[in-house]
């Protein structure tokens, strides 16, 4: 049987091409007539139109609409022939614009299939027109709209809209948008995420009594002791993804919600501290996302006591982590981990024989795709003024990237696409960004300084963009 | 109760109800037929293949039967795929297909996703020639077509 077989079947393909990113699919369309038309409907199931980088010319996109399930623009999307009438685009299921377009216009891209609709500047949409045709999108399960200008006549239309929604995000919504909210509650809400908006915030999350996931940023410094007293009174029993961008709470405010949940999978705190660690110990298992702001840790032991415990992990950031602790901890049990973002500090001197047991540790993280090492600069004595008169902050001691010193262990590491280490003292070759580039095919971004030699490190950037990989120093 | 699956070269295999069962195709079979003792023949799956498949059916006989998953989750990766399954999935690239096909043949959706992800990963990162090569696939595109199609889809190959 010749080998090609299964790949000329197109339900093999069409698996197939599920699993690949869209730069991918763009060189599978190239390879054969029959490759060409099994991935096309997949290369364009997902269509991003922005401004700035090149796009797809408004004839293609024309000739493939029909494909199109996820349209993002931040263009109108009419044509020159018609610029009454956007494009249609038959099947689309999800759809967010990014341009303050007319309501008139906006009226006529809803389509009924559409299941997610995030209106990015929805300033423009103030007819009660529109709104109707919203209220009539009956598959709509995900729903934003952001610097929202309605009239009042159309307030009562969009909270009929945010009530029959799973998934709502809010922006920047005016008191007086929150006038007709008293009689209404949303228990099909399930993700809340609301941004900058005062006290209508509070009006809104409260009327959702099946809450599982918050994303909160008050403009109100003051306004995050309501919110955390709804958690503390239960008024959200399903809560398990609470993220708070406010950096009022202490650890002991925020440990008295944190003990209030009943499941923890998601957290983004500012000001957690030991009080908070101790009331997410007994959801390690269940914990999957960790970020952090402003972590009270001074002993630096929290990375460590994490990254042992919690084996659903997928994202770790903003703990700063102490490479003793590491090299003579347990193993690491988050091998489910793909975003870790921890400096690793190491004292002075203690490299070389603390180096290959990070090493050993950071080598288990298979399914790691982000991983930043960057040493935020500490401020003290040993930072100079220069010849401009600006403080140099000199780099830190850290992870030694060098092939032999264990950068040829972390190959396991096969689909890491972001990998940063700013700020960060290293004396990387042409050899260490060659073996990168070989044995890292994912990688997408770089962000540091390779050594400190300019001439040198140009010269490796220069290598680094041939292959299509970005790089920053700073 | 064992199961008796005859393979395109005649072998029989006996496997247990519960591990042929992750095949859909047969566990219909079954259903159909009832009590009966009489072999499955599987015209389409020689032995070599199907000592595979039966491999994958025991070590995964009691994993959740999966629901049908009709969305499309643009969030899917290929980098899913467990340490055992890995491991299995260190066949020639013959094997490989031959496994795809089967698997498809005698509906067993989680090998294939197995086997899909494999080639996904193959794919990833290749060139439209390196993919050529990698799978013998004949260009059959006229040069000028290819720069067409190439020209089309340019705003796609970036990241």
């Amino acid at each position: 049987m010749p080998t090609t077989h299964a790949l000329e079947l197109p339900e093999v393909l069409s698996a197939v091409a599920r699993y690949l990113s869209r730069d991918n699919l763009a060189v599978c369309v190239r390879v054969s007539r029959l490759w060409h038309q099994s991935f096309l409907s997949h290369l364009w199931s997902n269509l991003r139109v922005e401004q700035r980088w090149y796009c797809p010319p408004f004839e293609t996109i024309a000739e493939n609409r029909h494909y199109v399930k996820t349209l993002y623009t931040e263009v109108d999307l009419v044509g020159k022939n018609n610029p009454a009438q956007p494009l249609q685009f038959p099947n689309l299921k999800e759809l967010s614009v990014r341009l303050p377009i007319s309501s008139k216009l906006m009226t006529m891209f809803l389509r009924p299939s559409l299941t997610r609709l995030e209106l990015l500047n929805a300033s423009a949409l103030s007819t009660t027109r529109f709104w109707k045709a919203v209220l009539e999108l009956h598959d709509l399960k995900e729903f934003r709209a952001d610097f929202l200008e309605c009239d009042y006549d159309s307030m009562n239309l969009f909270w009929s809209v945010c009530a029959r929604v799973e998934c709502l995000s809010l922006n920047t919504l005016q008191v007086f948008h929150t006038r007709d909210l008293t009689a209404m509650t949303f228990p099909r809400i399930r993700e809340l995420t609301l941004n900058s908006s005062g006290s209508p915030d509070l009006n809104v999350m409260r009327r959702c009594p099946n809450l599982e996931s918050l994303i909160w940023t008050p403009s109100d410094p003051k306004a995050w002791r309501k919110c955390l007293q709804y958690v503390v009174e239960g008024l959200w029993p399903n809560l398990s993804d609470l993220q708070l961008m406010s950096n009022g709470p202490s650890d002991a405010d925020l440990e008295r919600a944190l003990l209030a949940m009943k499941k923890i999978t998601s957290l983004q705190l500012d000001g957690f501290g030991p009080r908070c660690l101790r009331a997410v110990c007994p959801h390690f298992a269940t914990l999957k996302r960790l970020v952090l702001h402003d972590c009270k840790d001074p002993d630096k032991t929290m990375a460590q006591e994490i990254l042992t415990h919690c084996p659903m992990l997928e994202e770790l950031r903003g703990l700063r982590a102490d490479a003793e602790k590491i090299a003579q901890g347990d193993p690491w049990v988050c091998s489910n981990l793909r975003s870790l973002r921890i400096p690793i500090d190491f004292e002075p001197g203690t490299n070389e024989r603390l180096q290959p047991l990070v090493i050993a540790q950071l080598l288990r993280l298979t399914k790691l795709e982000t991983l930043c090492l960057d040493c935020p600069p500490v401020i003290d004595g040993r930072c100079q003024y220069n010849q401009y008169n600006l403080l140099v902050v000199p780099f830190q001691e850290a992870l030694d990237l060098r092939l032999g010193k264990g950068l040829e262990k972390l190959s396991s590491l096969r689909w890491l696409r972001q990998f940063y280490f700013r700020h960060t003292l290293q004396r990387m070759g042409k050899e260490e960004v060659e073996w990168m580039i070989e044995n890292w095919k994912q990688l997408k971004v770089i962000k540091g300084s390779f050594n400190d030699d300019p001439d040198g490190t140009m010269n490796l950037e220069t290598l680094v963009r041939a292959h299509r990989i970005n790089i920053f120093v700073y | 109760m064992p199961v008796i699956l005859v393979s395109s070269d005649s072998q029989e295999f006996k496997v247990d109800k519960e591990v042929a069962e992750r095949s859909i195709l047969i566990k219909n079979m079954l259903e159909d037929v009832g009590e009966s003792d009489s072999p499955i023949p599987l015209p389409n799956v020689t032995a070599t293949v199907l000592t595979k498949v039966i491999e994958y059916c025991e070590h995964h006989r009691n994993d959740p039967v999966q629901v049908p998953d009709e969305t499309d989750d643009p969030r899917k990766r290929s980098n899913d795929i467990e340490e055992w399954d890995m491991k299995f999935m260190q066949v020639d690239q013959e094997m490989l297909f031959e496994i795809i096909l089967a698997a498809n043949y005698l509906d067993i959706k989680p090998l294939l996703d197995v086997g899909c992800k494999t080639v996904a990963n193959i794919i990833k990162g290749k060139t439209p020639e390196e993919i050529r090569k990698a799978f013998n696939i004949v260009n059959d595109f006229t040069p000028e077509e290819e720069a067409q199609i190439k020209k089309e889809n340019e705003w796609a190959e970036d990241r």
